[in-house]
């Protein structure tokens, strides 16, 4: 998030949701979001389907799954003709508006209305009431990133903000939800192939010597894969060997027999994990880990706010940290690496990482900070830490406005598959059900694998609420119990990949971003059949 | 010797009487959502204690009825506890000696009909029903639900701008309602505990004096949504549907037969009460939002309706109640009888009729009676009289306005029902005869008056106003697919006409002649519910924040009260009748509101009626 | 913002305006008992525990919702407002059963941990209850998994209705009546599946008496268990949470007052961030597939880790590094990730490291 919870909860005059269901993905936030709603802040939720929030908002907005680009450049065709951008923070700021509106210049509302399946009329309000806002928060989710197309759906919105001049602003901003604890934290500390900690690029000769210099050893200078890339590089044999610390792809990534086949393709596979996950069972080799209540450390939020982890018991068995585990391997296989407890690791996480120059244990659990972390950027021990990125300009200078195209989904409806899936969370559950599978409650509230579908259709195929169905793909089938409803549009289904009794994935496609790489979880065509 | 006491029989009877004058407040300020069992076992027990203690059936059954009522408040009792009271109740009634037994017994059984949802809900859901809810009683009370302690500490603290856009939130109409509005805002008062119910159109007419509104800055409207709404009708109920869309950011086209916009208070209300300037004054404000557009002089028909459903995405129907009920007696037809409402009307366009000299009569009991009573004095009539059939307390005018109406030199003519008009050669009216009433036995909570045993009275009239009540034109509607009934039209709770998709209707035309702030609430609602018809919902910004409260000043002190002006001076002109409130005066009156936002169930969850 | 000035117990405090006699006395560290308030939850003034008095008022105020003004002279003890606590507290037990509210070793309530009601019945000396009515007991709703409500331990302070309403914005815990009484309308009845609670228990943290309480929670007291200020496990809102542990096993959670979450916590949070911990699926030891039964077999350390050392060095020597990829978790720390990025670039010699940041 550019901007902090607080601030897009309690300063915005309006927010902008897009492909995001925080009541059910983000609950405390979804919460604030509620509280800020019934304050008066000004709500549009452009979501394919119906979510909690979309009875409280201005203006709803639903469009097809996969046009978002389509949508926010929309927006940003209304923003320029109306006039409604902000040309001094545009002068001042910012560079390539002009390029943006040669490519949006298309994009009217006739024809973005046509590709997203909504009124026109609702876009060019949405782009005005958006504009007429003193402070603008754009907040977004899977709904955006998980496309063949997500990282343009992210620029497009970036646009928007840039545009109006609410990047920078208190209240305003471009605010992912991120989905997981230190999925931020994750990426912040470079376990991702193209950068070191803080974001650091590999491609950089000079960082990669400053890495080699610190770390003391040669350092691989060739460009690494993304995850959701591995897996046909290991059906193809580029990959032999995986390493893996806490996932479970067979559940949670696309399209779950490329998944497995490129397991089984592996010549050896090392897991970490807690459980004997669907995952684990193609390991060679299992190593128990330590969950969060085990060790000591640090996450990082979803607005930067590097918090503490604490340790709060042992249970039995013969399990090593695993940081240990780590430093262990690296001394087997010929690096020197101290042993180090995580404060000693923050540390050189610090020295090493610009953005956590200030963070340190002992600050995190100082009564200046009072349990209030550290948001980064945070360069020295004296720094309080941002709220709120670009306060004071662009990292890079100018802001650059990015030129997004709008381009279909990967796999669109066809006769044989005439019905679009869309994936997603609730509430009760959270990911491949790892922790909360494991808790009868949660269970009890939802517990096992359904598909919305919106009542026409089902009408169609003589499908009625709450009748077992099977639902397939070109990438396979599986058993799932119909919720008839109108919270999708006609055409539109709806699931939850929690649930291995009818898991999601095993029909969703791994048709990749072309930049994050991401799965285009949210399109994929599938058909719905009644089971007699 | 027998000696005798002029002191009364019981030492304790004079303070009593003082006493009960409390007693009578507390249950004048009876609080909105309690549940009404719980009141009757008030009653009960208040019976019970009435008793003299002589005969069993009141004497021992009401105490014993009051102990198992007891148990149904308390949702402890089951259907044998009912029947059981039900039982007694009746041996009570049928076999109680005199009226503090039986007439306890009655109002308990008809409770148990009037409220037999409740009863049942205490019996079968050991709960009361949903809506047993205990809320601020100004703002429930208010059918627009406006945010009164707000904007009487508005008031209070000097802040009468804010005060004005407080009003504003949830009616377009301050100034309209601090003129003319019935207030049902005070009749439930918490105040009255203390003392009296606050004068909370005194208030807020302070404020727009002080404040005009059209002086005072909107917030801020909507963008444009690109969608179209149609209102039929520019009265207060279709000018506050469409103030409220144009803030939503709607287009609004609003078509008016008349050619000013205003509605009742333009055409039914006389400048006395609601001088014309300060009328545009609202109007002026509510056109300041942006986005309203006005189309006078157009009356409506079917065709018309019909093409204006299907070119616009919603149409709000609020045309009103202008046209006179007619009474039909012989002479009816007569030169110089005419409707009361059409003589009002023709009042609004600025046409005042001249009365020099003439007797007029006015025929009904309502507040547009004493109207135009009210406007042929100031017409120079020679001598004005209001014909009604019942008692003046049964009348349905405002007392206050009865009362001034006597004061102009208006003669009541009570118990008398009109039976025919005389005639001369030419067809003129001469004068109007009538059968003196007795008033009979109650009906519908009403006595209802019947024929005396009397003869005829006739009194002299060169001018009659018939104000016996007013008719909705709702044939062109109908014709094009809206239902009405009994002369209304119909729709839910939400507004929306029944049968129709796009088509809300609202005001005297859908609930019959009723308030100003009745109209505007339906205008609101409408507003809202079209908005979420059109799958939006806009939150309307206020810009004005409640102050926080002071404690409440407990010390009982008296109600400032609106004075008029001498009825010789005032009878002679059309100028405004009522004076405002000193500074000192509202402010010695804003320190009387306990906020009861604040204080009491106002500040607990589902203590409001208020929303952004 | 501007200041005011007022005195507490004769100590005078300058206060941002706005500020209620109840914060500006706990800034001064000045103890004013309370009982229905909850700060950010609920302030209604129902319980009239925290009564003072203000000089030149007849009555006393609730601090609580009481905003100071410039020159208030407050004063938070007297006998008076002794004798009104007393009797507020008086009342407040007379309607409850004793177990609820006595101090008692013993007691079957013992589970209502931090039974704030019993700490100020101990301070103002109540111990007998002296408006005692009989009513008859009243049924539990207990069909939700995570919550369950006793009317008869319910003191109907709304302090659960301030945190369903105004804190979790969530609206379905609201008061309802029984004739003159209020009454708590918990969701968590028979039909708990069809109202809209969400289960986050953000209720039962609230509550003073154990009256709504979390089931899945283990009985302690509050002086067996350690608590420990964490981050919770699950999404990336960040909340903080208190994890109690009795005995070196976790018992308990409770929402911290953390940046990101106020307090605040959902049911993942609340009822699924520590039952997994000590699962009895937990993996204990390293297990090493066997080849020809396909099964896992348990090794020890050093086994398992010469096989992954030794597998990894041969296909990294025969392959390069880039034959190996490295996911890390974004479960886990930020000390974990950077080490093993560290150890997939130093030593398996690739940058094919990731996370699952797309799934």
């Amino acid at each position: 998030m550019t901007n902090s919870i607080d601030d897009v909860t309690q300063e915005s005059d309006l927010i902008m949701l897009v492909g995001s269901n925080p009541e059910e993905a983000h609950p405390v936030i979804g919460m604030q979001i509620r509280a800020a709603v019934e304050r008066g802040c000004k709500l549009i939720v452009v979501d394919p389907r119906d979510i909690g929030l979309t009875a409280y908002a201005d203006i709803r907005i639903k469009l097809k799954p996969g046009t978002n680009v389509a949508y926010a450049n929309g927006i940003m065709h209304v923003l320029i003709k109306e006039g409604l951008i902000d040309k001094d923070y545009i002068a001042d700021r910012t560079q390539g508006i002009d390029e943006l509106a040669k490519i949006v210049e298309d994009c009217t509302p006739a024809r973005t209305a046509a590709i997203c399946d909504i009124d026109e009329r609702d876009l060019i309000a949405a782009a005005k009431l958006y504009a007429a806002a003193p402070r603008a928060a754009i907040v977004y989710c899977l709904g955006v990133t998980e496309h063949s197309t997500g990282t343009d759906g992210v620029m497009s919105l970036s646009n928007i903000a840039m545009a109006t001049g609410n990047l920078g602003k208190r209240g305003g901003g471009v605010n992912p939800l991120r989905g997981q604890n230190n999925v931020q934290g994750a990426c912040d500390m470079g376990a991702g192939p193209d950068d070191f900690p803080g974001y650091q690029k590999v491609a950089n000769p000079k960082v990669l010597a400053k890495f080699e210099q610190a770390w003391g050893t040669k350092l691989s200078a060739v460009k690494g894969i993304k995850a959701t890339e591995c897996f046909p590089a290991m059906t193809e044999g580029k990959i032999k060997a995986l390493f893996m610390f806490g996932e479970d792809p067979v559940r949670t990534d696309p399209d779950t027999h490329h998944v497995i086949e490129a397991l089984k393709s592996l010549e050896f596979f090392a897991v970490v994990d807690l459980f004997m996950t669907e995952t684990a069972k193609y390991a060679d080799v299992i190593l128990p880990g330590r969950s969060f209540a085990e060790k000591e450390g640090t996450f990082s939020n979803t607005e930067r706010r590097v918090q503490r982890v604490r340790k709060a018991v042992d249970i039995e068995g013969d399990t090593l940290p695993d940081s240990e585990i780590f430093i262990e391997i690296m001394n087997r296989m010929g690096y020197k690496q101290p042993a180090l407890t995580p404060a000693e690791v923050m540390g050189e996480i610090a020295s090493l990482t610009p953005s956590y120059g200030g963070v340190s244990h002992a600050r995190l659990d100082s009564e200046e900070l009072d349990g209030r972390g550290l948001q980064w950027p945070c360069p020295d021990a004296n720094h309080p830490g941002t709220p709120v990125l670009h306060m004071n300009g662009f990292t890079k200078g100018k802001g650059e406005f990015a030129v997004p195209v709008y381009q279909p989904s990967a796999e669109l409806p066809d006769a044989e598959y005439p019905l679009v899936l869309s994936t997603g969370r609730v509430l009760s559950q959270y990911n491949a059900q790892a922790m909360t599978g494991r808790v009868s409650g949660l269970n009890e509230i939802e517990g096992s694998s359904f598909i919305e579908i919106n009542s026409k259709d089902a009408a169609n195929l003589g499908i009625e609420d709450g009748e077992c169905v099977s639902v397939s793909s070109r990438r396979g089938s599986i058993k799932s119990v119909a919720r008839v409803s109108e919270k999708t549009k006609p055409g539109q289904t709806w699931m939850p990949f929690h649930f291995q009794d009818g898991n999601s994935n095993w029909l969703t496609i791994a048709a990749l971003d072309s930049i994050a790489k991401a799965p285009e979880f949210k399109v994929c065509a599938i058909k719905v059949e009644k089971l007699v | 010797m027998v000696k005798l006491s002029i002191a009364p029989k019981s030492h304790a009877d004079a303070q009593l009487t003082e006493y009960l004058e409390t007693y009578a407040r507390r249950i004048q300020a009876t609080p909105p959502g309690m549940c009404p069992l719980a009141l009757q076992l008030t009653l009960l027990q208040a019976s019970a204690a009435q008793t003299c203690g002589k005969c069993v059936p009141c004497r021992d059954g009401l105490p014993q009825l009051a102990a198992l009522f007891e148990k149904v408040v308390a949702c402890q009792a089951d259907e044998s506890t009912l029947t059981q009271i039900k039982e007694l109740a009746r041996m009570v009634k049928g076999s109680s000696d005199c009226a503090i037994g039986y007439e306890a017994a009655r109002s308990l059984l008809e409770s148990m009909n009037t409220f037999a949802g409740e009863y049942s809900s205490h019996i079968n859901n050991k709960v009361c029903t949903q809506d047993i809810e205990q809320t601020v009683p100004c703002e429930t009370l208010c059918p627009a639900h406006v945010d009164i302690p707000s904007y009487i500490a508005l008031v209070g603290e000097g802040d009468y701008a804010g005060a004005v856009n407080m009003v504003r939130k949830d009616n377009p109409f301050p100034t309209a309602c601090a003129y003319v509005c019935e207030h049902p805002c005070e009749s439930k008062c918490r105040r009255t505990l203390i003392d009296a119910p606050l004068n909370i159109r005194g208030i807020k007419r302070y404020a727009v004096d002080e404040a005009p509104v059209d002086t005072v800055p909107i917030p801020k409207r909507n963008p444009d949504t690109g969608r179209k709404i149609a209102v039929i009708g520019g009265g207060p109920s279709g000018l506050t549907c469409a103030y409220f869309l144009a803030q939503m950011g709607h287009a609004v086209t609003v078509f008016e037969a008349h050619k000013q916009i205003g509605g009742m208070l333009r055409y039914g209300i006389p400048a006395y009460r609601f001088p014309r300037e300060r009328l545009d004054e609202d109007i002026q404000a509510i056109l300041a939002v942006g986005g309203i557009e006005v189309k006078c002089e157009v009356t409506v028909d079917a065709r018309q309706m019909k093409e204006i459903a299907e070119t616009y995405d919603a149409v709000f129907v609020s045309i009103g109640a202008h046209v006179g009920k007619p009474l039909n007696i012989p002479g009816s037809d007569s030169k110089g009888v005419y409707s009361a409402v059409e003589l009002l009307s023709t009042i609004g366009d600025g046409n005042y009729p001249d009365f020099t000299g003439k007797r007029v009569v006015v025929v009904g009991g309502g507040n547009v009676a004493m109207d135009c009573a009210r406007t042929a004095v100031r017409s120079g009539a020679k001598s004005v009289g209001i014909v009604y059939r019942r008692r003046k307390e049964d009348m349905t005018a405002l007392a206050a306005e009865v009362e001034s109406a006597i004061a102009e030199g208006i003669d009541m003519i009570l118990l008398a029902a009109p039976v025919s008009i005389e005639t001369d050669e030419q067809g003129n009216c001469k004068a109007l005869h009538m059968q003196p009433q007795l008033i009979g036995p109650v009906k519908g909570g009403r006595p209802t008056p019947v024929d005396a045993n009397k003869d005829q009275v006739r009194i002299p009239a060169d001018i009659v106003l018939m104000a016996v009540g007013q008719d909705i034109v709702t044939q062109p509607f109908e014709e094009y697919g809206m239902q009405a009934h009994r002369g209304a039209f119909v729709a839910d709770e939400y507004l929306k006409a029944q049968g129709l998709e796009n088509v809300f209707v609202g005001g005297d035309c859908q609930t019959r002649p009723a308030t100003a702030i009745k109209a505007i609430a339906a205008g609101k609602v409408a507003a809202r519910n079209i908005d979420e018809y059109l799958g939006y919902r806009h939150k309307l910004t206020c810009d004005v924040v409640s102050p926080e409260p002071h404690a409440n000043d407990r010390t009982p002190m008296g109600r400032v009260d609106l004075i008029e002006r001498p009825a010789h001076i005032r009878k002679n002109d059309f100028e405004d009748v009522e004076l405002g409130m000193s500074l000192e005066e509202v402010k010695q009156e804003c320190a009387r509101c306990l906020r009861c936002d604040h204080y009491g169930c106002g500040e607990q969850e589902g203590g409001r009626v208020q929303y952004v | 913002m501007s200041n005011i000035k007022l005195t507490i117990d004769g100590k005078t405090l300058e206060v941002v305006k706005g500020t209620t006699i109840l914060a500006a006395a706990q800034m001064a560290d000045i103890k004013i008992p309370t009982l229905c308030f909850l700060k950010d939850r609920s302030a209604i003034g129902s319980c009239r525990v925290c009564v003072v008095e203000v000089e030149g008022m007849e009555y006393p105020l609730p601090a609580c919702k009481t905003v100071a003004r410039d020159g208030m002279v407050v004063t938070t003890s007297s006998e008076r407002l002794t004798t009104y606590r007393r009797i507020a507290l008086d009342l407040i037990v007379s309607n409850l059963s004793e177990e609820a509210w006595k101090v008692d070793e013993a007691s079957s309530a013992a589970d209502t941990n931090n039974n704030q009601l019993q700490t100020l019945c101990q301070e103002y000396g109540i111990e007998t209850a002296s408006f005692k009515t009989a009513a008859p007991p009243k049924p539990k709703y207990d069909s939700n998994p995570f919550l369950s409500f006793d009317p008869n331990l319910c003191i109907r302070c709304q302090r659960c209705v301030g945190a369903c309403n105004s804190a979790a914005r969530n609206h379905t815990l609201r008061t309802g009546k029984k004739g003159t009484r209020t009454t708590i309308s918990a969701p968590f009845g028979k039909n708990w599946k069809s109202t809209e609670c969400e289960s986050c228990g953000n209720c039962a943290q609230a509550c003073p008496t154990g009256a709504i309480k979390a089931k899945v929670k283990l009985n302690y007291q509050p002086g067996e268990v350690q608590t420990t200020r964490t981050t919770c496990p699950f999404c990336g809102v960040g909340c903080q949470i208190d994890l109690k542990t009795k005995d070196g096993k976790l018992v308990d959670v409770e929402g911290a007052n953390g940046p990101a979450n106020k307090g605040l916590l959902c049911v993942k949070g609340r009822y699924g961030s520590y039952n997994f911990v000590d699962s009895n699926d937990r993996i204990r030891t390293p297990l090493i597939k066997n080849k020809q039964t396909g099964e896992f077999e348990v090794a020890s350390w050093d086994e398992a880790l010469t096989l992954v050392t030794s597998r990894l060095s041969d296909i990294k020597k025969q392959h390069g590094g880039d034959s190996i990829a490295a996911f890390a978790c974004s479960r886990s720390t930020n000390e974990d990730v950077y080490l093993f990025q560290k150890m997939a670039r130093t030593v398996f010699e690739t940058n094919n490291v990731d996370n699952c940041a797309r799934v």
